[in-house]
């Protein structure tokens, strides 16, 4: 499966798509929620989507909303990888379709543990 | 009132999960002192709504490099300055994220901003220090600050 990791800091993009190519997927990137969405548009392989919050232009709350709004990415699975903690904005992203939520820091065993939830991987 | 050891506590949760490396905080508030005369960079993340003030993190530029070179699993030579900056204001992020629900009140985070350079000091205006930390990290010094806005005087 291929994922779009999206955050605006190259070192956390480096860090994530480390983690994500040692699980077997083949990772794509983007700076920001606009460029995130052109690549998911492009690029119909995407399965799953791991967003920053707080991003600029369009943040990752906004990208969650947009990607949700549109039948064709019904299937996308999209977790929130984000130093948003406020238990009202984790609420606010599930509500708007968020399949799941990272608060940063975080180690490769809490993301391993959200995608054999999610199904995409394999407990092993 | 941000403790000093939910600071300490933030700190070394994200060195240890991101990084793999130690920090220890060593007592030392004398930020200056240790810092002067040397390259120093300085991140800055505000908060905004019902706190506002600033999340900042001081550390010298051989620090910087090698945490980058951590996260980008680059030799720290191989790195770009931008790399660096973008290294420190990650983590910086994550500290100020992390605080954030320790402060009263919903608020809002801004993008990092970083500065670099030799013997500056970095000034949030109308600001007054609410805590601070001084930590050593592979034997180099790392600071820091929590500031609070000061609210503007009442109309007379």
């Amino acid at each position: 499966m291929k994922v779009l990791v999206i955050d605006d800091s190259r070192a956390m993009r480096a860090i994530l798509s480390k983690i994500m190519s040692e699980l077997g997927f083949d990772v794509v990137t983007a700076a920001d929620g606009r460029e995130g969405l052109d690549r998911l548009g492009e690029d119909d392989g995407i399965g799953l989507v791991l967003v920053d919050w707080n991003l600029p232009g369009m943040n990752g709350y906004e990208l969650v909303k947009a990607v949700r709004r549109d039948p064709a990415w019904d299937e996308v699975r999209l977790i929130m990888v984000t130093t948003e903690t406020e238990r009202e904005n984790v609420s606010r992203a599930m509500d708007a379709g968020a399949d799941e939520y990272v608060m940063k820091p975080f180690t490769k065993d809490v993301l391993l543990e959200k995608l054999v939830f999610l199904g995409l991987v394999k407990e092993s | 009132m941000v403790h000093e050891d939910e600071i300490v506590q933030i700190v070394q949760s994200i060195w240890m999960s991101i990084l793999g490396l130690g920090i220890v905080a060593d007592g030392t508030n004398s930020m200056q002192e240790r810092l002067s005369g040397r390259r120093t960079l300085t991140a800055c993340v505000h908060l905004t709504g019902a706190f506002e003030g600033a999340t900042l993190v001081f550390c010298t530029a051989r620090l910087a490099r090698r945490m980058s070179s951590v996260m980008f699993e680059t030799p720290p030579e191989a790195l770009s300055v931008e790399d660096v900056q973008d290294a420190l204001g990650e983590l910086t992020n994550m500290i100020a994220g992390n605080v954030k629900p320790l402060l009263e009140g919903s608020s809002r985070l801004s993008l990092p901003s970083v500065v670099e350079g030799l013997d500056y000091r970095m000034i949030v205006p109308g600001s007054r220090v609410l805590s601070q930390v001084g930590f050593e990290c592979e034997g180099e010094p790392l600071h820091v600050t929590i500031v609070q806005r000061e609210a503007p005087p009442a109309p007379a």
